[in-house]
């Protein structure tokens, strides 16, 4: 097990950089999950670490080695690939304990390692089959033993569930997080599902268009997003977003273009006046006789909560509630967001105000 | 897939085609076993004296060994020059790779009689007329675009993660070529291989102009000069002819099933 640091490293594909100066420091056992859109360079990153990428600039240490030119063989990380990456020649077993064969360890050895490797995940009947005689939810357990085997420093998972079906997914999320807990290695994980990400790590580092956005604990980012980025991207259904400027004469409440005022209690520093955009989370609107008239469009209830999609004047906003309510399209209901909950930007920067 | 009995009318067209390709052959090897001169003769008289004839008493054992010789090395090295061009016209990003690639297509596409002059030439110059290398070097040319274009289909159908997983577990770069990629290619190597081993087998051109000297001759080009040797003994060419077809055959039938395996490789998944 190992410290990951990641100073400053940028990545260039020819004159195109990808990868603009990240930073991110990694304790030792922590699970750490890089998350952002599509094309942003998480899987980039990761390949830097795991040695399969030049490092352009800045540098890479695990522990107290700088790894950016040592081969990838000799880094003793592990990787779980998106599409499994099985040898197909190789049993299950011969898979599993490649990696160790290739570090000449005795055979006894290998045998005992591949068993335990295969009883945690409960693969023990399948170790004389071979890849493709495997459903895809076995083959990204065998792809997981392949990587357990080895007791590396790191684990690098580059979106292992995104070929399974919905339950399975969920299911294996539980188990991979259970494995970390017991094997306690430290361990980068990249998906674009916020959920995973919010489910499994203990830290978040969010990153678009090859910055990092921000990064911390999952609850701190959702609590306190840096930026409107940030805030749109954690959490599901996403934030509302509406677009105004902060009165503070009289009571202090933020306005629409179209004349709408939303309760807000600004941070200091706010100017009367200031454009900004103003966020809530669906989960933190409520019914409430005194808020704001919004005509109901669409209502999507799924048994413990409900979706309603709402208009308030021009700007369309997402509610969810938790009670048994039940609206028909076009009826006019009252609704205001928790006022401590809310989020204000910067309408130039996004920044949080 | 067609799960369907077929129509009536395919039976036909498949025995007609079948019929069609069988037929000379099957005249050819009726030819072979008359022991009389003339086609057709009809005499209804069948003996191996023709098949002796041409093992025993001329050369045509010793040109069956020229041809298996140059074959093989020809095979050996079209495959190895191949595999590692394919490799990294696969892998690796540089400047000009397609551009490349079609260069080789097309100077592929040149008539063999467009460069025989040129290559007569050359051969005098180096002293290699009536060598095995010349046919050798020349053939090996000869078969390198097409095989460093089907080799290199067949790498591309194999997942890059397989080899960098194999680096990330601990191979070197080559390592993981030879322990990783090289068994998926297998088939691939197989089907390449026999392409180029018939293509030696068959070939007359390059052959009868670069060793046509007696000792030197391949089956195709022997089989030739038998017409000029022997007068015209058509149950002896025929003979000879059917011989010739049999290596080859041979080697398609046991390699039958790596050989569709490699053609149809990535076709279906
Ligand atoms: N070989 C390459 N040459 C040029 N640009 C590349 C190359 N590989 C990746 N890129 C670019 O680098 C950027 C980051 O790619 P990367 O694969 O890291 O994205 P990602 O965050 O993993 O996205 P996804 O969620 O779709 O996997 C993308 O804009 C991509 O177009
Ligand atoms: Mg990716």
């Amino acid at each position: 097990m190992a410290t990951v640091e990641i100073r400053a490293v940028k990545k260039a594909y020819g004159a195109t950089p990808v990868i603009h100066g990240v930073d991110v420091g990694i304790a030792d056992g922590e699970f750490v999950v890089l998350v952002g859109p599509s094309g942003c360079g998480k899987s980039t990153l990761l390949r830097m670490i795991a040695g399969l990428e030049d490092i352009s600039g800045g540098e890479i240490r695990i522990g107290d080695r700088v790894i950016n030119n040592v081969p990838p063989k000799d880094r003793d990380i592990a990787m779980v690939f998106q599409n499994y990456a099985l040898y197909p020649h190789m049993t299950v077993a011969e898979n599993m304990g490649f990696s160790l064969k290739l570090h000449k360890a005795p055979k006894a050895e290998i045998d005992a390692r591949v068993r335990a490797a295969a009883e945690i995940l409960s693969l023990s009947h399948l170790l004389d089959r071979f890849p493709r005689q495997l459903s895809g939810g076995q083959r990204q357990r065998v792809a997981m033993g392949r990587a357990i085997v080895r007791d590396p420093q790191v684990f690098l998972f580059d979106e292992p569930l995104s070929n399974l079906d919905a339950k399975l997914r969920v299911q294996m999320r539980a188990e991979i997080k259970e494995l970390h807990q017991r094997l306690r290695t430290t361990t980068v994980y990249v998906t674009h599902d916020q959920i995973e990400a919010m489910t499994m790590a203990d830290k978040i580092v969010v990153m678009q268009d090859g910055i990092v956005e921000q990064i911390g604990a999952p609850l701190d980012l959702y609590d306190k997003p840096a930026n409107q980025f940030v805030a749109g991207f954690i959490g599901s259904p996403s934030m509302n977003f509406i677009e105004g400027r902060v009165r503070l004469d009289g009571t202090p409440r933020f306005e629409t273009a179209d004349g709408i005022a939303l309760p807000v209690s600004p941070p200091a520093g706010v100017a009367d006046g200031q454009p900004a955009v103003y966020g809530v989370r669906p989960e933190h609107m409520q019914i409430d006789p005194d808020g704001v008239a919004a005509t109901v469009l669409v209502t999507e209830p799924t048994g413990a909560e409900i979706l309603v999609v709402t208009k308030i004047g021009e700007h369309e906003v997402n509610c969810l509630f938790r009670e048994r309510l039940s609206f028909s399209p076009g009826e006019t209901i009252r609704i205001a967001p928790q006022r401590h909950l809310v989020h204000l930007f910067d309408a130039q920067t996004g920044k949080a105000l | 897939m067609f799960r369907d009995k077929a129509p009536w009318w395919a039976y036909v067209v498949i025995f007609l085609t079948s019929l069609g390709a069988v037929a000379p052959l099957a005249w050819l090897f009726l030819l072979s076993l008359d022991p009389n001169q003339g086609i057709a003769s009809g005499s209804g008289v069948y003996s191996l004296k023709n098949y002796a004839s041409v093992l025993f008493e001329s050369m045509m054992a010793q040109y069956f060994i020229n041809t298996t010789v140059v074959a093989l090395f020809t095979v050996f090295c079209t495959l190895t020059c191949a595999t590692l061009g394919a490799y990294a016209a696969s892998r690796y990003r540089f400047r000009g790779r397609e551009t490349i690639m079609i260069v080789l297509l097309l100077a592929s596409m040149t008539p063999v009689i467009a460069v025989l002059v040129p290559l007569y030439a050359m051969a005098a110059k180096l002293q290699l007329l009536n060598t095995y290398s010349i046919l050798v070097i020349v053939f090996t040319a000869w078969q390198l675009p097409g095989t460093l274009w089907l080799i290199r289909s067949f790498m591309n159908s194999i997942p890059p993660e397989l080899e960098e997983a194999a680096l990330v577990d601990g191979c070197s770069r080559a390592g993981a070529f030879f322990r990783i990629v090289l068994p998926q290619l297998a088939p691939g190597l197989v089907a390449a291989g026999l392409i180029v081993f018939v293509y030696v087998w068959n070939e007359f051109i390059i052959a009868v102009s670069l060793a046509a000297q007696q000792d030197m001759r391949l089956v195709s080009v022997g089989l030739y000069f038998y017409l000029s040797d022997f007068g015209v003994e058509w149950g002896k060419i025929a003979a000879g002819a059917i011989i010739s077809v049999i290596p080859p055959a041979m080697l398609f039938l046991f390699l039958q099933r790596q050989l569709i395996h490699g053609l149809s490789a990535g076709a279906v998944k």
